[in-house]
């Protein structure tokens, strides 16, 4: 027997199940047939670059490039795996975001393994969030929204796993539990208001970060400068009783030209290190009152602690984690604060971008799963950092229209009728929903 | 007694981390590319020794 026919004949059998399976959207069952193909033979491109899509599809792209590099490797000429190693190339920052999720997926698992279950969920739903399709960080959050016997938002989970993965075996079985537990009917009635509907990536879900400015000397210790008095201030920035709101506000005077010193660059080290050590002294012996203190302050604390969060990761130029904290941050709570306020005004145009890009993203996720009010608070917070254009103010226009305030769409829709040519899809759109 | 869905220790066991972009270069060099053809190759190379 020609033992080299038989591999080939073989090998191509598999492939052929695979890619029918592929087809039918049973990535986990693709990927072992394409793996068995790839065992008979090697050179099978098409198999090869089959497995990296499913790898991709289901959020894994480390596994994707490496299918795909290899590929490259034994068949450098006419191989469609150039074109997915390009397109991952082309577009500035998108690596870094696939790179940053699978970061985040690891340390959540590890959060869930160490018995930190909420910083894993809290992880996690960021995680799917931005990846719709990260299947092992849906099925890790099903199961610990199974742990928390909250088993109708852990259906939820599965049910978006099948609509990646048709015959994931682990979310079957979850899901069997899960109805076990809560009953069909309720899994089915939150599947027709919430579940989503699997769309491919496409390039505008694709966060991409600002070009890096160069670091010069001055902002590194700008940056490192200002966590340090922030993280020796922000302790007794937040006192409440008459006298010590005085000494607040001369401090924050102090602050300000503290800012104001090190912005122009003359700031002498010596009163650097004076001020600083003033700012500790004045910390310890206000930490006692603090302790004191009632939890709405609590707020307070946790802007400071987000706002040094933020300074760091810009330190470290880590755009997108910066981004991230920055539209969790809740600004009210310390907008009376010129400190605080006077520090969100510098990092602020180095996140918009980003950050306006996740809000967006937010907005889109919860319009579609229903929560109207969030999507709006999102839609609007992205547009106030960066314009969005035309398209995102006819969806913030539709939003308005399904909560059934018309009043409220009017204007974006007259903006979007406005901006773009006549004929255009946008503006034939916007004067169908006018009314014309 | 609580009656328990899933035993979440066991189920945990079975997640493993995903690879990181920045470890792909090491799995790539790391790669068994051993196929049939390799193997038959090998068997025949040794059959005639």
């Amino acid at each position: 027997m020609d033992f080299e026919k038989t591999i080939f004949f073989a090998s191509n059998s598999y492939y052929n199940v695979g890619l029918e399976q592929a087809r039918v959207r049973d990535l986990s069952g693709a990927a072992v047939s394409l793996k068995k193909c790839l065992r008979m033979d090697k050179y099978h491109t098409d198999a090869r670059n089959l497995l990296g899509l499913i790898y991709y599809e289901m959020g894994e792209t480390a596994n994707a490039l490496v299918q795909w590099v290899i590929s490259m490797n034994l068949q450098p000429e006419e191989n469609r795996a150039a074109l997915y190693l390009d397109e991952m190339r082309g577009k500035p920052g998108r690596l870094e975001v696939y790179s940053q999720t699978l970061k985040k997926y690891n340390q959540a698992l590890e959060y869930a393994k160490n018995g930190n279950p909420d910083f894993a969920i809290l992880q996690l739903n960021r995680i799917v969030d931005e990846n719709t399709h990260f299947v092992k960080a849906h099925l890790l959050l099903a199961l610990l929204y199974m742990q928390r016997e909250d088993y109708v938002k852990a259906g939820k989970f599965l049910l978006r796993i099948q609509k990646i993965d048709k015959n994931n075996a682990k979310a079957q079985y979850y899901m069997s539990l899960v109805k076990a537990k809560t009953g069909r009917a309720e899994i089915e009635n939150r599947r027709q208001k919430q579940a989503y509907s699997h769309r491919k990536m496409e390039d505008d879900d694709v966060i991409i970060p600002p070009t890096y400015r160069e670091n010069t000397g001055w902002q590194m210790i700008f940056n490192i400068l200002v966590g340090l008095a922030l993280g020796a201030a922000f302790v007794f920035f937040i006192i409440m009783p008459a006298n010590i709101t005085a000494l607040n506000g001369k401090h924050n005077q102090e602050m300000l030209r503290f800012y104001q010193q090190i912005s122009d660059g003359s700031f002498e080290q010596e009163q650097l290190e004076s001020t600083i050590s003033q700012l500790e002294e004045e910390k310890a012996a206000l930490e006692q009152q603090v302790a004191e203190k009632e939890g709405e302050r609590a707020a307070q604390i946790q802007a400071y602690s987000q706002l040094i969060t933020i300074l760091n990761y810009l330190q470290r130029e880590e755009i997108t984690n910066a981004a991230n904290v920055y539209v969790t941050l809740d600004q009210s709570v310390l907008a009376e604060d010129t400190v605080f306020t006077e520090a969100i005004a510098q990092v602020r145009p180095q996140l918009a971008q980003t950050a306006a890009g996740l809000y967006l993203q937010s907005a889109r996720a919860q319009r579609e799963a229903g929560d109207l009010d969030a999507a709006l608070a999102n839609y609007l917070a992205s547009q106030d950092l960066e314009d969005q254009g035309a398209q995102v103010w006819l969806e913030i226009a539709q939003t308005y229209l399904e909560k059934e305030d018309r009043e409220a769409a009017l204007p974006w829709l007259e903006r979007v009728i406005a901006a773009e040519a006549a004929d255009s899809e946008l503006s034939v759109q916007a004067r169908e929903l006018r009314g014309n | 007694m609580k009656d328990k869905v899933i035993d979440f220790e066991e189920e945990i066991k079975h997640f493993k981390p995903s690879l990181e972009i920045e470890e792909a270069e090491d799995a790539i060099v790391r790669s068994d590319l051993t196929d049939m053809t390799d193997i038959m190759m090998e068997l025949l190379k040794k059959a005639k020794e």
